[in-house]
């Protein structure tokens, strides 16, 4: 069975005063993704300290540590990002936030950007379903530094094949 | 009613090689919101657009849709044909699909060899290639070695005079000098924004998006707009593919 991937998004409009018309739905294609030789690793994050997903040597760090394999244990081994997913939420009994996470890829899955803010409940998601080789310190850093009371998850995935 | 939204993320891991251990599954919780505010449109995109851009940019609160050089167009509530008026973002979802699913998506410039000696790395290089064949500034481009595909250089067409094909080389793969290239245009579409959306991407290399890829950034709380904010969809030398476009703001 091959590692799935799924994602979906629907928008729904309503235009108050359209009473007589049906809602419009906004749907972009759902993305599913299934590949036989995919890594996926996925991190919280909480804290006020920035935290950085880097490849080193071909392995995927989080916050310095070598990912590995949640079932064989082996050091995961990086060869192409197909994506990730990075999802910000208020931490378990924690008052209100304060401050803003950040995003920031340099490479990671082809996307360079500058810090874009995520702010609770935001999502920043890139998904390649067919892309090229990991660059070999290609990183994405979640800025928290400046923040209090925020659990960031991130789902990042790919396959140990490098691209032909 | 209000307006909705809905977003569901699912990573699931099932490891060949371990058939007693139950697969390992990774969900980042889904999000939905319900507003009565918000505000969407719609942009898409497809065809070669070799000569200009697609873009979508702000006027003041006006998100004017311009597709390959056409005139601005604003976007509009599509019940009641208003312009649709923007003061802050709250999400960009871009996602890349076939525009005919019995129509492969194609480049305009499949292959050229060139044996300009040049070594891998990340830099502008300028292969020799023949004149007169399909490149056009911003295509995206990846040259292989003949002897080793491992070896090989990918980026951005920077420009094509004469013989001479220049490339902003972004990703490689291996090492050495080599002359023995063969060049082919990649078949997908590329996205660049200087705040568009709420999100600033590099100003140099464009984001590619290949078919079924997707970016998708979602800001509950609004990132304030501004004029001449502009995201900038190229599909440079690329045919078969529909870039979907939808924008949420309030």
């Amino acid at each position: 069975m091959p590692s799935t991937f799924k994602l979906s998004t629907i928008l729904q409009n309503s235009f108050t005063g359209s009473a007589t018309r049906a809602p419009i739905t906004h749907s972009i294609p759902p993305i599913n993704a299934s590949l036989t030789d995919a890594w996926s690793i996925a991190a919280e994050f909480t804290g006020t300290s920035n935290k950085t997903i880097i490849l080193s040597s071909g392995s995927i760090l989080v916050d310095s540590v070598a990912q590995v394999d949640p079932i064989t244990r082996a050091t995961i081994a990086v060869a192409q990002i197909k994506g990730f997913i990075v999802y910000v939420a208020r931490a378990v009994d924690a008052t209100a936030p304060t401050g803003t996470p950040t995003v920031t890829c340099t490479g990671f899955g082809k996307l360079t950007n500058t810090a874009v803010a995520v702010p609770e409940g935001g999502v920043f998601s890139l998904h390649l379903p067919t892309t090229t080789a990991a660059g070999a310190t290609d990183s994405l850093v979640i800025g928290l530094s400046g923040t209090t009371g925020y659990k960031v998850s991130v789902v990042a995935y790919g396959t140990v094949t490098p691209p032909v | 009613m209000p307006n909705t939204f809905a977003l569901t993320l699912k990573a699931q891991n099932s490891y060949p090689a371990s058939s007693v251990v139950q697969a390992a599954t990774q969900q980042i919780p889904d999000l939905s919101f319900s507003e009565n505010d918000l505000i969407s449109g719609v942009f898409e995109v497809f065809g070669n657009s070799t000569a200009s851009a697609n873009t979508l940019a702000t006027s003041g609160t006006t998100v004017n849709s311009v597709l390959a050089g056409a005139t601005a167009v604003p976007l509009t509530n599509p019940i009641t044909n208003a312009t649709l008026a923007f003061n802050y973002w709250r999400g960009l979802y871009v996602t890349v699909t076939r525009r005919d699913p019995a129509v492969a998506p194609a480049s305009v410039r499949p292959s050229a060899l060139s044996t300009t000696s040049l070594a891998i790395e990340v830099a502008s290089k300028a292969f020799t290639v023949a004149a007169s064949l399909g490149y056009v500034a911003n295509m995206r481009v990846r040259a292989t070695s003949a002897a080793n595909p491992a070896n090989f250089m990918e980026g951005t067409v920077t420009s094509y005079a004469s013989t001479t094909l220049t490339v902003a080389v972004d990703t490689i793969g291996g090492t050495g000098t080599l002359a023995d290239w063969t060049i082919t245009g990649l078949i997908c579409a590329q996205i660049q924004s200087n705040g568009f959306g709420g999100v600033v991407t590099n100003t140099v290399v464009p984001l590619p998006i290949y078919e079924g890829g997707s970016f998708i950034y979602s800001t509950p709380t609004g990132r304030k707009s501004a004029t001449s904010q502009t995201l900038t969809i190229l599909l440079n030398g690329t045919t078969g593919l529909n870039v979907n476009v939808l924008v949420i703001g309030s």
